[in-house]
């Protein structure tokens, strides 16, 4: 049993559930930021590619006590990934500071044993060739490499923005692993329109995530997404970096990983 | 000495040995691999230096700011502009499609023109203009004989250039596809202001959204949200309020304060629901028929209210005093298709937000003036804005209004988006050319004598001008990204000065001298652009750079109830509200779409599975009535209506509906484009007929509708 | 030695020789094969589409490296120049070559980007940042890793070239034999002495793949 990664850095998320609408722009702009091919038909959810998903949340409820939310999931870069414990050749791995769980495709042999093991249901399989329409291929960026089939891929946290910031940090004389809240943001937290999905370093007391988390933690209304086999056959809690908020005590119980009162 | 065996098998081993020893089969192995990794159907990257350009997104409703990343000169994705005062970090999920749309299957590459077997056949822009050109000049010759739609709803030049050319040719049937604007403008100029209302959201501590989904597809949604956003710190108790009343649970419902059940097609009843309880409270307004007014209003007590929109009282009363309570309540009424609400409806909410004494002051109901219009024979906005094309179509089909002899469309799509098929879209068929200006293959274009190819909204210049929602005078440009566009497209200004000078029409000047420029020809985007730049006092530079110019100047109003036509508009409403038993609830969502660009590529991994299986498109019940009406999860039904149609669904429970609702999904059931939309569902726009209701424009409802197992 | 043992270790002899000679053949062979034959066999030598001297373009005109391959100011490198870069001076040929006036006619005059065949060109899932691998990053430590140094240690030294190296591509995977292998780049990333914190370096996966 192995025991939570630390690093001095450690990328992580606050998504504020309710201020978020559904409408899927972070979805497109994930698509859009890292190479990921449209598809004509994507009714089967078990096939569709998308690293990350909005889900609408429902308290159960009839008609009219009925409340709805939306949450968006990325890969949650656990802090003691499942993933990485039973991948077969490293494809995947936390050995990085920062805390994002790498996901190598040259290195995958498409086992899904990684697919498996996630409780979040964060990793896709590439079961064809990526196609995009003639010229499509042209709105490709450089930043992200194509992934062929046959192999797994997930959210990165859009680490290749991370690199760029370093690079800019670089030869602007800074210290790249000091980068100001806001130079490194994943194409999905800058692109909600309503400010749901907040991005930092969760140990920089630079970084308004730092404050956001700690007040919500404070409150009791911060959370993780409960992993169903956590509960059940007792595995240690995968450590996900990715926290969620929200005002209505329906939503944390549903996802029923609630995070204890700090003391402050 | 032959080889013995012995001898050949130590040959072989020792080949064998050397093999291994070399890199024969270890290089080759794992070249095999990487060779197995790099199929050449799969795309290379292509490295490049990053530049970012500032836009205004055309392609989106929501008008909004954006920042396009641009690789070694090509466009790659997408993101907000958070200077632009319509624009945020973000931009909306359609908006964030809009770089990849521009390599969109469905994209006119060259002019086409329908042959006599029906089928299109690709032909030379001069070929195209001759054409077009001959029928523009047999159209000069009858009064009214053009037709000229344009699916512009939120830029001033474009709409000024088709209008002055059909001005030039005799025609003063210029439409805007219907939208919200129309309704709007109807409204306002009914109770007395010849402006546009708006709705400054920013300054508001309580945002009332009746039937308008202002947090996704009403309005600048962009902007919307993102004064929504500044109210909400994340984890803190909300400092504004928003509260959103509409049939179906989604979108803006899962984040606003409160959700209110209105059955769609009601919210003027709800509206004067609210009156009534604020009339009661003492709420009066400075205007010269408020006692009748407050007649009006008395005939809609609570009870009456939730029995005709399906509110409960408890909500109604909750609002009214919540609106009672707030410094700077603004209301804001709409549909929730983005089309066809009629003026009741913003009637009813101006009235509200007058009896709140909030017009014209800040975080309240702003009249915005009307852009100048600044070529001659050109239609003001406002006349632009009055004309109806769902009457005007109506008129045709009833031979009240004679048929034209020429459609010429821009950049719309009626024949998918408007409703009442059967006769409006047989009085559109009978016009004898239609000429289509597109960038994409539309279900319109489809259908019509003449396709020539538009620059999309990153391929050409452009503007925006108070898109319907703003709270002040906002002006921006849509610049190109690209140096050309992708296909043998040409600008607008272009394609109508070819065609007028070939059919030796002569191009329309500047109406006024203030807005001439020396030596400049006045029929150009360009020119039109910098002739309202000046009249703005905007620096022309600062704009195609991408900044927005913005003023906050607003129309002196005097407002009035119209409290007579109010009444007259609403009978229609009552009386359907009344004897229905079931009432189609839209869903409009901006992932899939607009009537113009269907469903993007990148929009489809956003359809639920609850919405879209395949090809089927499913509608949203809530239990009780289901039960009340006897369908079970997954059941197909057919919805007939007078209007002629009949869709086939499946239906899903979902108790985010309201009772007696079936919500279907908005901007399916494409026939033209590509795979990415086309043959998925069914177009829900099919459903609905129009009424023209005399002084008050048209009216989108579904009438006679008719629910049965399938 | 008796008959019937001379003829056994004769026999000996003979079995020995006659075993030891085709394995040491085939074995030669084979390793001659893979050795010598296989690589030429493995590449295709290939020139670049344009005769491109850096000797007249460094020592004779006395241009900087940075002048073509330079860190933009958002901390990605330039690489090779674009048709731009070279329209910049060579908008009109400024010699007589033929080479240059074939570069002339087939690329500045179509505005089209010169299909240069990289020698140490890396594959789509590899990232480089040539930043993080600047002057002042290694020299800190490594004094001798000034200038066209540093470079030398991935690319070759071509300041002096008078003709461009021939470029030789991997039939099977179309990258070049100068391609470095995971294993040369972890000659410091795997490098104790640059891992232990002394350095930003790390052999994390992230680091060098996207």
């Amino acid at each position: 049993m192995t025991a939570a990664k630390n690093f001095a850095i450690t990328w992580g998320m606050v998504i504020d559930v309710d201020k978020c609408t559904g409408c899927g722009a972070c979805m497109v702009a994930c698509q859009a930021e890292n190479n990921i091919a449209p598809a004509t038909d994507a009714s089967d959810k078990l096939k569709a590619l998308n690293w990350l998903v909005v889900y609408e949340l429902a308290n159960k409820k009839p008609f009219p006590e009925h409340d709805v939310a939306y949450l968006p999931r990325p890969c949650q870069q656990c802090g003691n990934p499942p993933c990485v414990s039973v991948c077969p050749v490293t494809a995947t791995d936390k050995n990085e500071e920062g805390g994002i769980v790498s996901q190598v495709t040259p290195r995958c042999i498409g086992c899904r044993y990684c697919m498996a093991a996630c409780p979040f249901h964060a990793r896709y399989f590439n079961w064809f060739d990526p196609v995009w329409p003639k010229g499509m291929e042209k709105t490709l960026t450089p930043d992200v490499s194509v992934r062929p089939r046959g192999v797994v891929e997930k959210c990165t946290f859009c680490h290749h923005r991370w690199m760029a910031a370093k690079d800019k940090a670089i030869v602007e004389g800074r210290n790249p692993n000091e980068l100001a809240d806001g130079e490194y943001v994943p194409a999905c937290a800058q692109m909600c329109p309503n400010g749901a999905i907040v991005f930092g370093d969760l140990k920089n007391s630079d970084h308004a995530i730092y404050q956001i988390l700690r007040a919500a933690s404070a409150k009791g209304i911060a959370f993780q997404l409960l992993s169903r086999t956590h509960k059940k056959d007792r595995r240690p809690n995968p450590e996900p970096q990715v926290y969620y908020l929200s005002r209505r005590k329906w939503v944390r119980d549903l996802a029923s990983f609630r995070l204890p009162k700090t003391r402050d | 000495m032959g080889l013995s065996r012995r001898g050949f098998l130590a040959l072989a081993a020792g080949a064998v040995a050397g093999a291994l020893a070399s890199p024969i089969v270890w290089k080759t192995l794992d070249d095999v691999t990487i060779w197995t990794q790099n199929w050449p159907w799969i795309p290379r990257l292509k490295p490049g230096e990053n530049t970012f350009l500032a836009t205004t997104t055309k392609m989106c409703p929501s008008s909004a700011g954006t920042i396009v990343r641009i690789v070694g000169g090509r466009p790659v994705t997408i993101a907000g502009n958070p200077e632009h005062p319509l624009g945020s970090n973000g931009v909306t999920a359609l908006a964030g499609a809009e770089v990849q749309m521009l390599y969109s299957p469905s994209r006119v590459k060259t002019p086409l023109k329908r042959m006599p077997d029906g089928n299109f056949q690709s032909i030379s822009w001069d070929e195209a203009i001759t054409l077009l050109a001959g029928h523009l000049k047999n159209a000069s010759r009858t009064k009214d004989s053009l037709l000229c739609i344009s699916g512009d709803q939120h830029g001033v030049t474009a709409n000024e250039l088709l209008s002055a050319c059909a001005g030039a040719c005799g025609s003063s049937r210029f439409f805007l596809m219907p939208g919200e604007i129309q309704p709007a403008a109807r409204a306002a100029r009914l109770m007395g202001a010849d402006a546009q209302p708006g709705y400054d959201l920013e300054k508001s501590d309580y945002v009332l959204m009746i039937g308008a989904n202002a947090l996704e597809t009403w309005g600048p949604v962009i902007r919307n949200r993102r004064a929504f956003a500044e109210g909400r710190p994340h984890g803190e108790p909300p400092a504004t309020t928003w509260t959103y009343c509409s049939a179906t649970q989604v979108s803006s419902a899962a984040a606003v304060n409160s959700w209110v059940p209105v059955a769609a097609g009601t919210e003027a009843v709800f509206a004067l629901g609210l009156a009534h309880l604020l009339i009661k409270n003492g709420y009066a307004a400075n205007a010269p028929d408020i006692a009748g007014f407050a007649a009006l209003a008395a005939e809609f007590p609570p009870q009456r209210v939730s029995a005709l929109t399906g509110a409960p009282e408890a909500l109604l009363r909750k609002t009214a005093v919540e609106l009672a309570a707030s410094a700077q309540p603004i209301v804001l009424a709409g549909s929730q298709n983005n089309s066809g609400a009629p003026a009741a409806t913003v009637m009813a909410a101006i009235a509200l937000n007058m009896l709140l004494g909030v017009v014209n002051k800040e975080g309240g109901l702003t009249f915005l003036p009307w852009p100048a219009t600044l070529l001659e024979h050109a239609l003001p906005r406002a006349r632009q804005l009055e004309n109806d094309l769902c009457a005007e179509l109506a008129a045709i089909a009833a031979g009240k209004s004679p048929t034209p002899n020429l459609a010429l469309i821009y950049d719309a799509n009626p024949v998918y988006a408007l409703p009442d098929k059967h006769k409006l879209l047989k009085a559109y068929a009978s016009i004898p050319f239609k000429a289509c200006i597109t960038p994409l293959m539309t279900e319109t274009a489809m259908a019509s004598d003449l396709v020539l190819p538009l620059p999309m909204g990153l391929e050409r210049l452009d503007d925006v001008c108070n898109p319907y929602g703003c709270g002040k005078n906002v002006y921006s440009l849509c610049v190109p990204v690209l140096p050309a566009p992708l296909t043998d497209a040409r600008p607008l200004d272009a394609i109508l000065s070819a065609t007028l000078a070939q059919a030796q029409i002569a191009l329309p000047n500047f109406a006024d001298q203030e807005a001439a420029l020396t030596g400049t020809k006045p029929f150009t985007i360009r020119s039109l652009i910098a002739a309202r730049a000046q009249k703005m006092h905007a620096k022309e530079q600062e704009l195609l750079k991408g900044a927005a110019h913005t003023d906050e100047t607003l129309a002196p109003v005097s407002l009035r109830f119209a409290t007579d036509i109010l009444q007259k508009a609403i009978k229609p409403l009552i009386q359907s509200a009344a004897s229905e038993t079931v009432r189609i609830a839209p869903m409009t969502r901006m992932a899939l779409g607009t009537p113009d660009t269907a469903i993007p590529p990148f929009g489809v991994k956003l359809i639920r599975a609850s919405e879209l299986k395949g090809t089927e498109l499913f509608a949203l019940v809530n239990s009780n009535t289901a039960a009340r009406l006897g369908l079970t999860p997954g059941c197909r039904v057919r919805l007939c209506a007078d209007s002629g149609a009949s869709l086939e669904l499946g239906v899903n429970i979902y108790d985010g509906v309201m009772d007696n609702a079936i919500a279907v999904p908005n901007g399916y059931g494409h026939t033209a484009f590509d795979a990415f939309s086309r043959g998925k569902g069914r177009n829900l726009a099919d459903l609905y007929s129009v009424a023209v209701q005399e002084g008050l424009g048209s009216e989108w409802k579904v009438a006679g509708l008719r629910l049965e197992r399938a | 030695m008796s008959d019937s043992e001379a003829r056994v270790s004769g026999k000996r002899n003979g079995m020995f020789l006659s075993t030891a000679v085709p394995f040491l053949v085939g074995l030669v062979v084979l390793l001659g094969f893979g050795w010598i034959v296989f690589p030429g066999l493995l590449y295709e030598k290939k020139e670049q589409p344009v005769a491109f001297s850096h000797k007249t373009h460094v020592q004779d005109q006395g241009m900087a490296c940075t002048e073509c391959h330079f860190l933009r100011k958002d901390g990605s490198f330039a690489g090779l120049p674009d048709i731009d870069s070279c329209a910049s001076c060579h908008a009109a040929p400024l010699g007589d070559t033929e080479a240059e006036n074939l570069f002339f006619a087939d690329y500045i005059e179509k505005n089209k980007p010169v299909p240069w065949l990289v020698y140490a060109k890396q594959p789509d899932n590899v990232f480089f940042s040539h930043a993080a691998h600047s002057e002042e990053v290694c020299g800190t430590c490594h004094a001798e890793l000034a200038g066209p140094a540093l470079c030398a240690t991935c690319h070759m030294d071509m300041q002096n070239m008078d003709t461009p190296p021939v470029h030789e591509q991997n039939i099977l995977t179309a990258y070049s034999k100068q391609t470095m292998k995971m294993e040369y780049c972890e000659r410091c990333h795997a490098n104790p002495g640059h891992t232990d914190g002394s350095t930003r370096a790390s052999n994390a996966c992230f680091v060098c793949h996207k």
